[in-house]
């Protein structure tokens, strides 16, 4: 199969037009085998289930797996695609170390328990190691899937092998080495992908939120542009409706699944369905209380348990919880207990959320009180001053 | 003189595993003598499920391994099944066998061309680049035309793979990691336009696997005659079956059963241990059964070369996969060896795929896929299926009602264990020796027999827990 340097600047194209920027023009040669701005990729597995290579694997919004494969990507080590075994894939890994400005990806959990022995990349090189040792050289770090970026299910309670996210293990001796969080469980393929197309063509990251994030890919709530949001509203819950009281954590997860959605069949097209899609309450994967904070998974939070009547809320600025900052809404991911005995099982009833959401209306509306009463005060005073005072506005 | 050649990582394989080969000079020809099989990753997957609710476990599990989850999605709502005393609508039990037979073909057809393909194939001139240099240059790899072919149809293979997991999602929800499965059935719908969807994909993909995927198999068995007696192992066979054709589980599309000895029989599920001499795991856990299972890990225990537990069947070995899934079955009979497995694995996806459009046309749209359930106080329960490399069981202890004990036992733990309390070396050590080794720098042969087994290492290294705290066993030494 041939591709065209046409070909790859009309995917380059789609990927600037996905991401929202115009103009592309970078490559001047063409080349067989690697493009020109080709990036180096060290692909590094942890205590991983290669769900994020799989996935991956599924890439076709932006580029095929082929394309990503022979032209876009210089993936000088993936164990679980190279062609090398044994020695001459470690010294396929040292080779690529030695040459700086590679794109650094770890997928999979880094356990620091028992000096990183729960996980050897190869004999005599623990994950953790490998992981100090690569990044050294990186120009990017891309933890890719939620266990490296935040931990995910291997640091699930009680953490038996000491996971830490990859952003805090090179916190200490590379504080300033650029990390990019990609999380999911496992991470779509398109975020991987347009994130390492922006970083090819720019070179620089892309914005990122509180949590290390692409905020191109995780600006909003799931709940924010959910097709089930008016059933929400009117307070319709079940399975064919929202799916809150079937345990969604559809508010507490930042992603654009609603919108972009899982598989897509062919470039620039949408997902043939996701997770709510098929009648299952989002599980909040991309968030870093996953999966402790988000679990039980099922576990209902609708007006059944409290009996406090009728807890949906009713006006249909119910959006304003999504309004709230990053950190009171990361603070809500990761729960906390009510009524039950046991930590490990956090819930939160409707009515708390009602309630918190009504506090915040209670504060906004003091806020603009506050505000008018400032105004109203400044206004007074410059009338007291005359019409001199006009011009210090 | 013997030589000892580690092989580590083992590439194109799912996770972490390293194989040490002794060789050594046999009748003039240099070949293994021994073998060691050592995965190197543990999480403790059933220490992190204690404690939570059973409703979880489909989701859980599923992170087992990203290449078969769809398995681990099956085998844990079967669990909750038999735990909550509930059937799923035919409807729900169609629509699970389809999203898992979706995965079956995506994991085999990636199996053979992106993970086994290029141990055979010169890729000299086709694919000179990385990831697929360096590279192992023996003579004995075909070039030319067919490797030529090969590759091509690499490339394709990657458009079938993910259109199979397209397919998948369709009732899956996504792919890989399935939201879809639950106890009592399946979350999705069933309409007629994604029976449309699904059965317009499922026939170009089964076109594919019929006029290509097999085809490309017989030239590797024309080309490499003597791995249809390489790497044949233990010779003992086993399976749970797979893909439930009626409501109780009765007739499946694979049967359970086991041949051992030259023997067929009937499995007793109750006759599997786990043995750990040889695994890093405390003595006092070993041969016992998993519904009782009890295990400590122990990091530094001597003699232990493997976080894999040696699982074992009337305390004999025994190799788990589509070989054996089809050899129980009656569909393939050949003979056991390296490519033995590959060409039973790609018979099966054409056999999966045929049973997947009559299953397309058992559908009911509107009808009901689920059956509400709910979570009993206490309740020991079990869930067997078949992943794509083999025999796969999930057993639950529930209390309270939360998961008091929850173990898997996958077919790569059968697979790629170590040796057992008798010193028996597990089915890849023993299907290792006597396989002949050119050039102890590029042992190319050793990767054909190993791969030939498609290990996942993620799925076969966790622990069984019991109710004990954490803290008491964790990290010793």
């Amino acid at each position: 199969m041939d591709l065209t340097r046409r070909d790859f600047l009309r995917a380059m194209s789609a990927v600037a037009a996905a991401l929202g920027v115009k103009g592309l023009d970078t490559f001047a040669d063409e080349t067989p085998g690697k493009l020109p701005g080709a990036a180096p990729v060290v692909w590094l597995e942890g205590q991983g289930c290669s769900g994020c290579s799989v996935s991956l694997l599924n890439s076709i919004f932006f580029n095929t797996t082929d394309d990503l494969l022979l032209n876009v990507l210089d993936v000088k080590f993936h164990a679980t695609v190279m062609a090398a075994a044994g020695t001459r894939a470690i010294e396929a890994a040292q080779a690529a170390q030695g040459q700086e400005g590679y794109v650094l990806v770890v997928e999979g959990a880094v356990p620091t328990g028992d000096d990183g022995r729960y996980c050897y990349l190869w004999p005599g090189l623990t994950a953790l190691q490998g992981v100090l040792d690569f990044a050294q050289n990186a120009s990017t770090v891309l933890a890719v899937g939620s266990c490296s970026a935040f931990g995910g299910v291997a640091a699930g309670s009680p953490n038996p092998t000491g996971v830490q996210p990859v952003s805090e293990i090179l916190n200490t001796s590379l504080p300033d080495k650029l990390v990019i969080n990609i999380p999911g469980c496992p991470s779509h393929p398109d975020w991987v992908v347009g994130t390492i197309a922006h970083l090819i063509t720019y070179g620089t990251a892309p914005t990122l939120d509180s949590q290390l994030r692409p905020r191109d890919f995780f600006q909003n709530k799931i709940h924010r542009e959910c097709p089930n949001f008016d059933d929400y509203t009117a307070g319709n819950f079940g399975l064919d409706a929202c799916l809150l009281e079937l345990g969604c954590k559809g508010r507490n997860a930042r992603g654009d699944c609603a919108t972009r959605k899982w598989n897509s069949p062919a470039k620039a097209q949408p997902g043939v369905n996701w997770c709510i899609g098929a009648r299952s309450g989002c599980i909040g994967c991309t968030e870093p209380g996953f999966p402790d904070g988000m679990s039980p998974f099922y576990e209902s939070s609708g007006p059944a348990a409290a009996g406090e009547g009728g807890g949906a809320p009713s006006k249909p600025d119910a959006k304003l919880d999504v309004t709230v900052s990053d950190a009171q809404e990361e603070s809500s991911a990761t729960g906390e207990s009510n009524d039950r005995t046991d930590q490990r099982l956090p819930t939160r009833t409707l009515t708390q959320y009602e309630k918190r959401r009504r506090y915040l209306e209670q504060r906004a509306k003091a806020r603009a009180a506050q505000q008018r009463a400032a105004r109203q005060r400044l206004e007074a005073e410059r009338r007291m001053a005359g019409p001199r005072q006009l011009e210090y506005e | 003189m013997p030589t000892t050649i580690e092989v580590g990582p083992l590439t194109r394989i799912e996770g972490h595993l390293d194989i040490e080969v002794t060789v050594d000079s046999v009748g003039g020809q240099q070949q293994v003598v021994s073998a060691k099989s050592s995965g190197t990753m543990f999480r403790g997957f059933e220490i992190i499920l204690a404690g939570r609710d059973p409703r979880d476990a489909p989701h859980y599990t599923q992170r087992i391994c990203g290449v078969c989850p769809v398995s681990h999605g099956m085998a844990a709502s079967l669990n909750l099944d038999a735990a909550f005393g509930v059937t799923p609508p035919d409807n729900g039990r169609i629509l699970r066998n389809l999203v898992l037979g979706a995965n079956f073909i995506q994991s085999h057809v990636l199996h053979f061309y992106h993970l086994s393909a290029l141990d055979y194939i010169d890729t000299t001139g086709l694919l000179d680049m990385p990831p697929w240099t360096p590279r192992y240059t023996t003579p004995d790899l075909v070039g030319g035309g067919a490797a030529a072919q090969l590759v091509d149809h690499y490339v394709q293979a990657l458009e079938i793979r993910r259109k199979s997991h397209q397919m998948g999602a369709i009732f899956g929800g996504k792919l890989p990691c399935s939201p879809s499965f639950v106890p009592g059935g399946c979350s999705e719908k069933v309409t007629s336009e994604k029976i449309g969807d699904f059965r317009s994909l499922l026939a170009g993909i089964t076109h594919f696997l019929r006029t290509i995927y097999v085809p490309d198999v017989e030239l590797l068995a024309d080309a490499f005659p003597d791995y249809l007696t390489i790497g044949r192992g233990c010779g003992n066979l086993l399976a749970y079956g797979v893909f439930n054709l009626d409501a109780g589980g009765n007739t499946k599309l694979f049967r359970r059963g086991c041949y051992t000895g030259g023997r067929y029989r009937q499995l007793d599920h109750e006759r599997i241990t786990e043995q750990v001499k040889h695994s890093r795991f405390s003595a006092a856990s070993g041969n016992l059964n998993p519904a009782q299972g009890v295990t400590e890990p122990e990091i530094d225990k001597p003699d232990a070369y493997s976080w894999v537990k040696a699982p074992r069947y009337m305390s004999r070995v025994h190799e788990a996969g589509p070989l054996a899934r089809m050899w129980i079955n009656g569909d393939y009979r050949r003979g056991i060896s390296a490519l033995d497995r590959i060409m039973a694995r790609a018979l099966e996806s054409v056999k999966i795929a045929d049973a997947m459009a009559d299953w397309l046309d058992a559908l009911s749209p509107g009808d009901p896929t689920i059956v509400p359930s709910e979570v009993p106080s206490t309740k020991e329960s079990m869930g067997l299926t078949e992943a794509p490399r083999g025999a796969l069981g999930h057993w639950m202890d529930t209390r309270n009602p939360k998961i008091h004990r929850y173990q898997v036992i996958t077919p790569t733990a059968w697979n790629a264990s170590p040796k057992d309390d008798r010193d028996e070396p597990g089915p890849i050590e023993q299907a290792l020796v006597g396989t002949p080794v050119a050039d102890t720098e590029q042992p190319v042969e050793v990767l054909r027999v190993v791969h030939s087994f498609d290990p996942c290492l993620a799925c076969a290294v966790h622990v069984v827990r019991p109710g004990r705290k954490a803290a008491k066993f964790l990290l010793r030494g």
